[in-house]
């Protein structure tokens, strides 16, 4: 790879061994994927949830503790496994509790942003044509299309070294010839779509797509940036599409970079509303009782949070079935100042912040089937935590959550 | 008995043998293996209830939550990880494990890639394998 003077300057330690250890991993990595050089990075998105970590994740940051590194951009990190309030449910094994307060306390040393959320683009969101470098595959997707700027797919131990650098090497999705869709899929008969049918297109994109970029046509004009959200999140966790392209809709589309003919795309799918039942009935893995909803998969917006205040209005959750409801902590003060928390909590609802719903520990706790709007938690949960799943509209979670039983 | 099956590209040099474990499903580390034991619990996976300690692992490429490449570690340091890998494709979390073994463990996994292995080495079905990364080259040994 090309190193410019600086580069050169921290492979030869002159910032110290932190820096070196971080360049030499770059390097090695670029090297691998064929990079040529280096390029800054405006931010990093990093994880810290032991249940995914391991003693292993703590060794990676304790060395570069040990090396006086420190974080070098931006650099928010994802949902912990234990939040800072009401983790009475979970009963985690001896250790667990001392080694995520480990990690918390690692992060910070190194100057993380504590944000705890898998939201990164609430706190800096990326400018268009920008370099960052993101873990966390719906952020990556939002990242790359609707913001139009540019990250890869990060593995979770390179991106510490890309934090402390502030560089990374540049490859793939970094590199415009690598950004262009390969695939076509028109959406038929979606001039309307609530917020569950963008989870569900969504799960079906990325089985079609797989790890190709797709050009989709036919979503609504106006869909709102939580739909868009809701559908690269699907994506994402069904496939691996770190990247699409909607008509009318997305950034590059939308601002000319890139410049799609649909006749010329060779691999085309068709999608109607009659293949949405299919995922629907894919992602509802059981006909049992439900004893916890989970809303905010990823982390709600303000206005999602809002939406459920006033669809709780004048309801309350029955004390036999918690709703739990994740966002992150920014977004929880909003809700304290707006007087949406209030409503929320008077309704009976936990309001949660800090972890999330894949995170958390749910393997230890007593929970066993979950409802849940969100494609990509159904579709994580039974294959990483073992639990049951009964995938469902947001308004069908909370007439759930208020009977106290599956509605 | 040594006999060369095929040359690939290096990703990470070093020479090491072991039972061969085959597979062209591509295969999902985080949440997928148990590091303490190095079984695999990946459901619906042709793998499934087989160990990936000492093994030669062939796959197509690794597939799942960004954190694969540290549940690999995880089995590393606890010493349950394959002593080689033979990769279709090289892909993040693949070069991210095998980067960190050695910086972190000063553990070498020879590791080579080469667009169709899985496949020859599935149909060969060989009991031991040996890769050097160095020349990137995969052999039936025994």
């Amino acid at each position: 790879m090309d190193l410019t003077r600086e580069e050169v300057a921290i492979l030869a330690g002159d910032e110290g061994p932190g820096p070196r250890l971080a360049l030499e991993l770059l390097c090695e990595f670029g090297e691998i994927f064929g990079a040529r050089r280096l390029i800054p990075i405006a931010s990093v998105h990093t994880a810290g949830h032991l249940g995914s970590l391991h003693q292993a994740g703590l060794d990676l940051l304790e060395r570069f503790v040990s090396l006086g590194a420190r974080y070098r951009v931006p650099t928010t990190i994802n949902p912990s496994s234990l939040g800072c309030e009401r983790c009475e449910p979970f009963t985690p094994p001896p250790g667990y509790v001392e080694k995520q307060e480990r990690l918390h306390r690692l992060h910070e040393i190194l100057g993380v942003t504590p944000n705890w959320s898998c939201t990164p683009y609430f706190e800096h969101p990326p400018a268009f044509g920008e370099a960052v470098a993101w873990i966390e595959s719906h952020a990556i997707s939002l990242v790359n299309s609707y913001f139009g700027a540019r990250t890869e797919r990060l593995a979770i131990g390179i991106d510490v070294p890309a934090a402390i650098l502030g560089r990374f090497p540049e490859f793939g999705l970094y590199l415009p010839e690598n950004r262009v869709p390969r695939i076509l899929i028109d959406l038929v008969g979606f001039e309307r779509m609530d917020l569950l049918d963008y989870d569900s297109v969504g799960y079906l994109v990325g089985l079609l797509a797989r790890d190709q970029i797709p050009y989709i046509r036919g979503l609504p004009a106006r869909s709102t940036f939580d739909q868009i959200r809701s559908l690269g999140a699907a994506a994402a966790a069904s496939g691996a599409v770190p990247l699409y392209h909607a008509e009318g809709l997305t950034a590059e589309v939308k601002r000319g970079a890139i410049r799609v003919d649909p006749a010329r795309l060779a691999e085309r799918h068709t999608v109607t509303r009659a293949d949405l039942e299919a995922v629907e009935e894919r992602l509802t893995t059981t006909a049992a009782e439900v004893d916890l909803v989970i809303v905010g998969c990823p982390h709600l917006s303000i206005d999602q949070m809002q939406d459920l205040a006033r669809r709780m209005s004048g309801r309350t959750c029955a004390e036999t079935l918690p709703l739990w409801i994740y966002t992150s902590s920014r977004i929880k003060e909003e809700c304290r100042k707006d007087g949406t928390l209030a409503l929320l909590e008077a309704a009976g609802a936990w309001v949660l912040t800090g972890t999330c719903a894949v995170t958390s520990p749910v393997r230890h706790s007593p929970f066993k089937t979950v409802m849940t709007n969100s494609a990509k938690a159904a579709n994580v949960l039974p294959a990483e935590h073992g639990l049951g799943v009964v995938y469902a509209s947001l308004e069908r979670c909370l007439r759930t959550a208020i009977a106290g039983r599956r509605a | 008995m040594r006999r060369l099956l095929l040359g690939g590209r290096r990703i990470m040099g070093g020479r090491a043998r072991g039972p061969a474990l085959v597979t062209t499903q591509p295969f999902m580390f985080a949440h997928g293996i148990e590091p303490a034991t190095g079984l695999i619990n990946f459901e619906k996976h042709e793998l499934r209830g087989r160990s990936i300690a000492g093994t030669v692992m062939a796959l197509p490429f690794g597939v799942g939550s960004s954190s694969g490449a540290v549940w690999f570690l995880e089995a590393v340091r606890q010493g349950t990880h394959p002593v080689a890998l033979v990769v279709d494709r090289v892909d993040p979390l693949i070069a991210t494990a095998v980067l960190l073994a050695r910086r972190l463990y000063d553990v070498v996994i020879p590791c080579v890639e080469r667009p169709g292995a899985t496949e020859t080495l599935a149909a060969g079905r060989f009991a031991s394998l040996e890769v050097d990364g160095d020349e990137g080259n995969v052999y039936s040994v025994g």
